[in-house]
């Protein structure tokens, strides 16, 4: 698995917080309270098309956002694709025996934040028409337009 | 991998390009230790897949 790491931190204060990416622990963190999101659907499980990870390194306060951009590559015999679902998985690999299933009052979990003037990611792919943006929204739907934060 | 993975899904309009790069960026944070590395997978799934997976959970 390779590893390609662009962290540019971001230093501010936003107030929407979004979703538990991964991996729970215990801890006496003080947090925001647990926002209300979107029940996370089931997970599935079908043809890996790129893979990758990344290191986030732990902060102690609030305050503190990396964005991390990483990448792969789409295998040559990746065949029709239209009418399929894309899906992008996220998780905490270095904690396998973690569960999170959502909310982050007195969690340990690592977390994706929407900033205050953008969305909390996108993933990016190319196709006949182009390159398209799909961006992540708190509804775990990859849309093309951005989630208003 | 293990951990408990959080998915985005849309379905696809277009057939994508092979051999073409794909990006993925996450405004992500941690706070307090131990830093974590977070893995990604982007997937394709068949419409069908996704049909069964919900209506089994609405069996739970």
């Amino acid at each position: 698995m390779g590893l390609q790491i662009k962290a540019r931190p971001f230093v501010g204060h936003w107030t929407m917080l979004l979703i538990v990416a991964a991996g729970c622990g215990s801890s006496e963190m003080p947090m925001e309270p647990p926002l209300v999101t979107a029940p996370a659907p089931p997970v599935l499980t079908g043809t890996v098309l790129a893979v990758d990870s990344f290191f986030v390194p732990a902060t102690q306060t609030n305050f503190t956002v990396d964005q991390y951009s990483s990448g792969g590559t789409l295998p040559p015999d990746v065949g029709p694709t239209a009418g399929k679902l894309l899906i992008l998985s996220v998780r905490d690999i270095s904690r396998p025996d973690i569960v999170c299933t959502g909310g982050i009052g007195g969690s340990n979990c690592a977390i994706i934040v929407a900033l205050p003037t953008r969305d909390e990611g996108f993933v990016s792919v190319q196709s006949e028409s182009g390159r398209t943006p799909y961006f992540l929204h708190s509804t775990y739907r990859l849309e093309i337009d951005p989630d208003p934060a | 991998m293990g951990g408990s993975a959080l998915q985005w899904r849309t379905t696809l309009t277009e057939d994508l390009t092979p051999s073409t790069f794909v990006q993925v960026e996450l405004s992500l944070r941690k706070i307090g230790d131990p830093g974590v590395t977070i893995g990604w997978e982007l997937l394709l799934v068949e419409p069908s897949a996704d049909l069964a997976a919900t209506e089994k959970l609405h069996d739970c």
